[in-house]
C-alpha cells in the first residue's frame, strides 16, 4: 500500500507556517502522506486539524501570509518546489474539486464559459468543439440539459448541479490526481452519495489517484481506500480505513465512536477536552491531554511514527481495539445525555 | 447671493429708472414666490430663464458650453482610471509591501492636493518653464477653426473627421486640465480598487479559479478585472460628481470655456439665472449618471439580473 514506485503524490515531511500576531504560527506540522494510482485516499480530522492546508499545500496554493517551511510534494515522481514546477499541473494533469461549488464557480462568467476555458487549456481546440466536448461530459456526469447549465451562471443552479460542473471542470482533462476539499459540505445525502460514487467510480477507473478531504467519517469508510487522520497539523494515524478505524491511535478510536453512534442515532459522547488551535503550545503528543491512556511519556516526547499492523501511527501506546476505554462511543445508558 | 443683479447689469453710471426699468425686465420686481413660480412654470416649458450676464436664454448658454466640460471630466475619468485601476490592482494582489506603500502614498497625495494648485503647478512646469504644453487658454490654439461635429468634443470631432492636426491641437490643449482634475480622482480609485482586489483574491472562486489551473495573467486580466468591475462602476459615478464640482476650479485656472467657468462667472455677476441653471444640470446629470450605472452594473453582474 505505502509503496513509494506506484506513488502517485507524496508528501514528506510538509511543514506550513501561518504568519500570526506573535509571529509564525505552524498550521501543518511534518505531514506525510501518499496516494498511489487507483486508489481514494481519505484526509480526516476536526476544523483546525490542516485537512484544508494539505489540500492547499499539495496545489501548491497557499493563502496569503503562508508559507512551506520545509518538507517536499513529489507528484509523479517530479517534485514540486517552485511556481514554475506547477505550470500545466492544476487544471490538466491535477484536477481540484471544491468544497463550495456555488461559491467557487465565478459569479461573473457561465459555467459553460469556464469548463470550456479548462478544457482548452488542455489541448488546444476550437470553442466550439470545446464547448461540444463540455456538454459530453455534462451528460457523462448525468447532468440533464447540458446546454441550458452551460448557459448558467452558478447562482442559478443547485448545490449539487454546480458540483457536477465542477467535477466535470476536475476530470476534464484527464488528471491524474483529484483533489476534493469537502466536495459534499452543505449538499443533502442522496445528493452526497451520488457525488462521492460519481467521483469514485471515476477515479478508480483509469488508475487515477484521489485525495478526499473531510470531517465525515461515513463518508471516508464508505468511499476510500485508505485514510490519514489528522490531528493539530500532524498525520497522527495513516493506512487502510478498516484498520485505522477498528485499532491503534486512540484519536481515530474516539472519532469513529461519534460516527457510530451518530449513524445508530444516540448522542454521542465527546472526547473530553479540546482540539488545541494553531499557535497554542505543545509538549509531547497533542493529544495526549485528551486520551485516556496517555502516560508521562506521551506528554513529555511528541512520538515519530511508527508502523503498527498496515499502518503508520504517531503513538506511544498504539492500542488494539478491545484495551481502548469506550472513548465517544457510549456503552452504557446513563453515558446518554439527553 | 448679495447684491442687486439689476444694479450689476446697468452699470455704475445708470439711473434709477433705468435699473427700475431692468428690474422690471427680467421680474425682479415680483415678489420672491411670485418670482419662484415663473421660474418652475418656464422649466416646464424647457425656459431656464435669461442670463443677465450674457443676454441669452441660459438653457442656450449651457448647452453652448456643455460639451467643453464633459470633453474635460470625461478626459480626467480616463486619466483617474488608467493610473487608479491597474494601481490599485497591484497594491491589492500584492504581498509585497512596497507596491502597498507606494499605492497609499499616491493617493494620499491625491486627496491632498487641491486641483487648482495642481493645475497652477503643471502651467508652470509645463508651459512657462518647459514650454512643452501650449497655453492654457481654451481648448484650441487661436486661429485654429473648431471642427464641425456632432459630439461638441473637439478630439472627438476632429478623430471623426480626419483632422489629426486639429486632433493634435486640441488633444494638447485638453491634458494639462485633464491631468488636474484626473490624478487627485486617482486616488479614490487606488484605494477601492485595490481594497476590491485583496478582498477578491481571499474569496472561494478566486481560489478555485487559480486551482483550477488559470494562469496568473488570466486571472487579473480577466477574473479579477471583470469582478471589480461593478464596484468600479459605481465609483466613477461618484467621482463623476465629484468632477462636475472640480471642473468649475479647473476651467477657471485654464480658462476652459465650459460651464464651469460660465458658473463662477455668472456667480461674480449675481447671476441667478445662470447659476440655477449650472446646478439643475449638474443635479440632472448627476441622476441620469447614477440610472446608467445601475443599468451598466445589471449588466456586468448576473446576480443582479432578473431571471
Amino acid at each position: 500500500m505505502m509503496d513509494s514506485r506506484s506513488a502517485l503524490l507524496e508528501m514528506r515531511d510538509v511543514s506550513v507556517t501561518v504568519r500570526g500576531a506573535g509571529g509564525e504560527v505552524p498550521v501543518l506540522r511534518e505531514v506525510a502522506l501518499d496516494v498511489g494510482r487507483g486508489e481514494l485516499v481519505g484526509v480526516v480530522g476536526e476544523t483546525g486539524a490542516g485537512k484544508s492546508f494539505t489540500a492547499r499545500a499539495v496545489l501548491g496554493l497557499l493563502p496569503h501570509g503562508a508559507r512551506r517551511i520545509s518538507g517536499s510534494v513529489v507528484f509523479d515522481g517530479t517534485e514540486l518546489d517552485t511556481p514554475r514546477a506547477y505550470a500545466n499541473l492544476r487544471g490538466t494533469r491535477m484536477g481540484f474539486v471544491p468544497q463550495n461549488p456555488r461559491l467557487s464557480l465565478d459569479p461573473v462568467f457561465t459555467v459553460g464559459s469556464q469548463l470550456v476555458a479548462v478544457i482548452r487549456r488542455g489541448r488546444r481546440m476550437s470553442r466550439t468543439h470545446a464547448r461540444k466536448r463540455g456538454v459530453a461530459l455534462l451528460t457523462g456526469l448525468g447532468v440533464h440539459e447540458p446546454e441550458r447549465v452551460m448557459r448558467s451562471y452558478a447562482h442559478q443552479l443547485s448545490g449539487g448541479l454546480c458540483q457536477r460542473v465542477c467535477i466535470a471542470i476536475a476530470l476534464a482533462n484527464d488528471p491524474e490526481l483529484v483533489i476534493a476539499d469537502e466536495p459534499t459540505t452543505g449538499l443533502d445525502v442522496t445528493v452526497q452519495r451520488q457525488i462521492l460514487d460519481l467521483l469514485r467510480s471515476q477515479l478508480v477507473r483509469d488508475g487515477r489517484g484521489g485525495l478526499l478531504i473531510t470531517h465525515d467519517l461515513g463518508v471516508i469508510a464508505t468511499w476510500c481506500d485508505r485514510v490519514a487522520v489528522m490531528y493539530a497539523g500532524r498525520v497522527v494515524a495513516i493506512g487502510p480505513v478498516a484498520d485505522v478505524l477498528r485499532e491503534g491511535h486512540p484519536y481515530a478510536h474516539g472519532l469513529k465512536g461519534i460516527a457510530v453512534a451518530l449513524e445508530q442515532g444516540v448522542e454521542p459522547v465527546a472526547i473530553p477536552g479540546t482540539v488545541p488551535t494553531p499557535g497554542d503550545r505543545i509538549e509531547g503528543c497533542a493529544f495526549a491531554p485528551r486520551c485516556a491512556v496517555a502516560t508521562d511519556l506521551c506528554r513529555a516526547d511528541d512520538p515519530a511514527p511508527r508502523p503498527y499492523g498496515d499502518q503508520l501511527v504517531r503513538c506511544h501506546h498504539p492500542v488494539a481495539d478491545a484495551q481502548l476505554p469506550a472513548v465517544g462511543h457510549p456503552t452504557r445508558s446513563e453515558e446518554v445525555e439527553v | 447671493m448679495p447684491g442687486d443683479p439689476a444694479k450689476i447689469f446697468a452699470g455704475s453710471q445708470a439711473t434709477d429708472t433705468a435699473i427700475a426699468a431692468i428690474r422690471a425686465q427680467f421680474g425682479f420686481d415680483k415678489p420672491l414666490g411670485v418670482q419662484y413660480l415663473d421660474y418652475l412654470a418656464g422649466l416646464a416649458r424647457g425656459d431656464l430663464g435669461t442670463s443677465v450676464r450674457t443676454g441669452h436664454g441660459v438653457l442656450d448658454d449651457l448647452t453652448g458650453r456643455f460639451p467643453a466640460t464633459i470633453e474635460l471630466i470625461l478626459a480626467a475619468l480616463i486619466v483617474a482610471l488608467a493610473i487608479g485601476v491597474p494601481l490599485g490592482v497591484a497594491a491589492g494582489a500584492s504581498a509585497r509591501r512596497g507596491v502597498e506603500r507606494f499605492a497609499r502614498g499616491v493617493s494620499t497625495l491625491g486627496v491632498s492636493i487641491p486641483e487648482f494648485w495642481l493645475g497652477l503647478l503643471l502651467i508652470v512646469v509645463f508651459y512657462s518653464s518647459l514650454d512643452i504644453a501650449p497655453a492654457p487658454v481654451g481648448r484650441l490654439d487661436i486661429g485654429v477653426p473648431a471642427p464641425d461635429g456632432v459630439t461638441g468634443l473637439i478630439t472627438v470631432d476632429a478623430l471623426l473627421a480626419g483632422d489629426l492636426e486639429v486632433l493634435g491641437n486640441a488633444a494638447g490643449h485638453l491634458l494639462l486640465p485633464a491631468l488636474a482634475l484626473g490624478l487627485p480622482a486617482a486616488a479614490p480609485i487606488i484605494r477601492l480598487s485595490a481594497e476590491a482586489t485583496a478582498s477578491l483574491l481571499r474569496s472561494d472562486h478566486l481560489f478555485y479559479t487559480r486551482a483550477i489551473g488559470t494562469p496568473p495573467h488570466v486571472v487579473y486580466l480577466k477574473h479579477v478585472l471583470r469582478n471589480i468591475a461593478p464596484i468600479v462602476t459605481t465609483m466613477t459615478a461618484l467621482i463623476f460628481g465629484f468632477l462636475v464640482g472640480g471642473a468649475v476650479v479647473v476651467e477657471e485656472v485654464f480658462a476652459w470655456p465650459g460651464v464651469g467657468l460660465y458658473a463662477i462667472d455668472s456667480l461674480h455677476y449675481n447671476d441667478y439665472a445662470a447659476v440655477q441653471g449650472f446646478v439643475l444640470l449638474a443635479a440632472a446629470v448627476y441622476i441620469l449618471l447614477f440610472l446608467a450605472v445601475d443599468l451598466v452594473n445589471t449588466y456586468l453582474d448576473p446576480r443582479k439580473r432578473l431571471t
